[in-house]
């Protein structure tokens, strides 16, 4: 009667997924957008970042050219001042060796291109005078510098300095092996280039570090468009999957294009902790959001479930009411129109009963006797009908009992009392626990008599052929004035629970029970602004419990009883 | 059909009920007990027959298609108040019972009611008005 119906898990499921996939939607989106955040802000730093490292490290090598350039101007200062004498400018050759290891050689030419002295790792004398006769003519500088391949592969730069004294001149050259500058030139812990390149004005690789696993042309053509327009060239470049950042620097006075590539990969990899940190936090902004939403979600379908229980439940006393309203409608209708035919066969068979009687011939027979007692029948049921009809228009009594002051608890006892004959015959006892502060309340005496009278003859019929007891209860509290009525009878099945109310409702057998006393009982009940709950264990007993609203004022406590 | 019992009385009872077939049942059992009975299928009949005859009692139903029983007692309360009025009627409710007292009915009962329970009545009705 009072089961919530399937379809109500259903709305709630269906608003379960309707508020968590709502709360997902900004979820993802954050996520999504923090996700192109992070990375459009670390493509950026990465983009700036490169460029930096690039810069420094062009920067880096022409500071160190430069350096060079100032250091060989020194030494050359120094041995002009005695530019004969070769045990003198072996020494002062001798002792430079450039910042860091980088210079591996110097040497002293003479202008006919005879190697006048040398120290440290350098080319053969005959290459040495190959390379003075290639420059002389072209070259009339203070000091210049150039690209050799000297000793078979290796790339020399060679910084020449030229020093006249005593109208001789004589040339300090210096030997810088290519492989010996990217190491210096590289920053340290920073992240590092995939590769670093030193390039002549072709983009020949004359040195190499790291992985160059990339398209050689391609860069080719960036390092040669660097050195023509004697400025950096930088571009993005996907090659094999992945993008790269390429910078082609023309370095040491147009004289060699230092090539850098920086793999994005690499520098994600190396940024992995805000990644991780940006997922972290949005994970967690998730599982936040979720848990509030679930949380929202169930406080507001259990608010949901709640009120559309509680509408169930008015809905059902709507439907229970108007039932009992409108059976008292039809039962005043049907009252009138069927007292009128039994009152008509009533006295008609009256009248065959009179007739009969001036019958003296017949008086004695066995067809006499027979008649009579057939016509007595007709009389007898006809005021059964009477009975029946007169319980339903009770149906349609709107408040024509006088109300008055009516003492619950007394009422029990005179029920009891009223009763115990019947009670004492069926073998039941009944026991009386009454709670003295049930105050009176304002109601008709015969309706609450007609009530009470009710459940205890429904009681004492459940127990007529094994005997029990019947407990009547009272109690006040805060939800109102209890009454409870529980018998140890055989108990109502499962079936017939939601039944008992309705009208012509009857388990007894026929002509025993008109089946509308507990409708009766449940309308009266219902006026009151009250309500009746049945329980039953079936082969238990039964317990009807009354439940009745407090009077708002007028709380008088009785105690006597009636 | 003549043999009277109660041949003490001889009141002339006005029998208002719109339902035939009681009427037609009634004037024969009434006739036969003693009554004279002029019976009527409706109020304004009633009404009409009380302005041409005097009865000694009204048997009234309540609950009629014309006009409704407690309506008529009232009008013949006041065109002939000496004459009582029992209520007969199958519409039982407690209401129309209190109503056709408080308007002067000598009683009340209701259908299917016994034949000597209404002649008791009756009988006790004349002998009022007659003190």
């Amino acid at each position: 009667m009072k089961n919530i119906p399937s379809s109500l898990f259903g709305t709630t499921g269906k608003f379960f997924s309707l508020i968590l996939g709502l709360s997902l939607v900004p979820v993802l989106i954050t996520c999504v957008f923090l996700y192109y955040y992070d990375y459009l802000e670390t493509k950026n730093r990465y983009d700036t970042l490169a460029k930096q490292n690039a810069y420094f490290q062009a920067q880096n090598l022409n500071d160190l050219l430069s350096k060079i350039r100032t250091d060989l101007q020194l030494v050359a200062d120094v041995a002009e001042t005695r530019i004969h004498d070769l045990e003198f400018i072996k020494q002062v050759i001798g002792g430079y060796a450039g910042p860091q290891v980088t210079v591996s050689g110097m040497a002293v030419v003479t202008a006919r291109g005879e190697v006048f002295t040398r120290t440290g790792q350098t080319p053969t004398a005959e290459s040495i005078a190959r390379d003075m006769e290639l420059r002389e003519g072209t070259r009339r500088k203070e000091s210049y510098a150039f690209l050799s391949r000297v000793n078979g592969n290796q790339w020399n730069m060679v910084m020449v300095q030229r020093m006249v004294a005593d109208s001789d001149t004589k040339f300090l050259k210096a030997f810088i092996p290519i492989e010996n500058i990217l190491p210096v030139i590289s920053l340290p812990g920073a992240f590092l280039a995939r590769w670093s390149a030193l390039m002549d004005h072709e983009g020949q690789v004359l040195s190499l570090s790291g992985t160059w696993s990339i398209d050689e042309k391609l860069y080719q053509d960036y390092a040669v468009q660097s050195f023509e327009r004697e400025r950096m060239v930088q571009a993005g470049i996907r090659d094999n999957g992945q993008s790269f950042q390429l910078f082609m620097i023309p370095v040491a006075q147009k004289l060699m294009v230092l090539g850098l590539a920086f793999d994005f990969h690499d520098f994600t990899t190396n940024r992995q902790p805000l990644g991780k940190a940006v997922i972290l936090s949005v994970v967690g902004w998730t599982v936040i959001l979720m848990l509030v939403s679930f949380y929202i979600a169930r406080k507001g379908s259990g608010y949901l479930s709640r009120r559309e229980v509680r509408l169930q439940a008015m809905n059902e006393q709507v439907v229970e009411a108007g039932k009992m309203a409108s059976i008292g409608e039809l039962a005043s209708g049907i009252a009138h129109e069927i007292n009128n035919p039994v009152a008509i066969m009533v006295e008609e068979a009256g009248w065959m009963q009179d007739l009969l009687e001036d019958e003296t011939e017949l008086a004695g027979t066995k067809n006499f006797e027979e008649l009579s007692r057939s016509l007595r029948q007709i009389r007898q049921q006809g005021r059964r009908c009477k009975d029946i009809t007169y319980k339903l228009l009770s149906f349609a009594r709107k408040s024509d009992s006088r109300v008055q002051d009516v003492d619950l608890n007394a009422l029990a006892l005179e029920i009891s009392a009223i009763s115990e004959k019947r009670a004492k015959y069926a073998g039941v006892k009944i026991n009386m626990d009454l709670d003295p502060t049930v105050p009176s309340i304002q109601t008709s005496a015969t309706e609450m008599q007609q009530v009470f009278l009710n459940i205890v003859n429904n009681a004492l019929d459940a127990m007529e052929k094994k005997g029990g007891e019947l407990n009547i209860s009272s109690k006040k509290d805060h939800e109102g004035i209890h009454f409870w009525f529980s018998d140890t009878g055989d108990g109502i099945p499962k079936a017939n629970l939601n039944k008992i109310f309705d009208p012509f409702f009857t388990t007894k057998p026929v002509g025993k029970g008109t089946g509308l006393g507990l409708s009766i009982c449940y309308a009266i009940i219902q006026n009151l602004g009250g309500k009746i709950i049945v329980t039953s264990q079936p082969g238990q007993g039964t317990t009807f419990h009354i439940q009745l609203p407090c009077p708002q004022k007028h709380v008088g406590i009785k105690t006597e009883s009636g | 059909m003549a043999s009277n019992q109660d041949q003490d009385i001889q009141a002339h009872a006005l029998l208002v009920d719109d339902e035939p077939g009681f009427i037609e049942i009634m004037t024969k059992r009434l006739k036969r007990r003693g009554f004279k009975v002029t019976s009527v299928l409706s109020g304004t009949e009633a009404l009409r027959s009380l302005r041409r005859q005097d009865y000694d009692i009204v048997v009234l139903d309540l609950k009629m298609e014309d006009m409704d029983g407690i309506e008529v007692l009232r009008i013949l309360k006041t065109i002939a108040p000496e004459i009582p009025v029992i209520i007969l009627t199958g519409h039982g409710s407690e209401e129309a019972a209190v109503d056709g007292l408080a308007l002067g009915a000598f009683d009340y009962l209701m259908k299917p009611c016994d034949l000597e329970e209404l002649i008791n009545v009756m009988q006790k009705a004349v002998l009022d008005r007659g003190k």
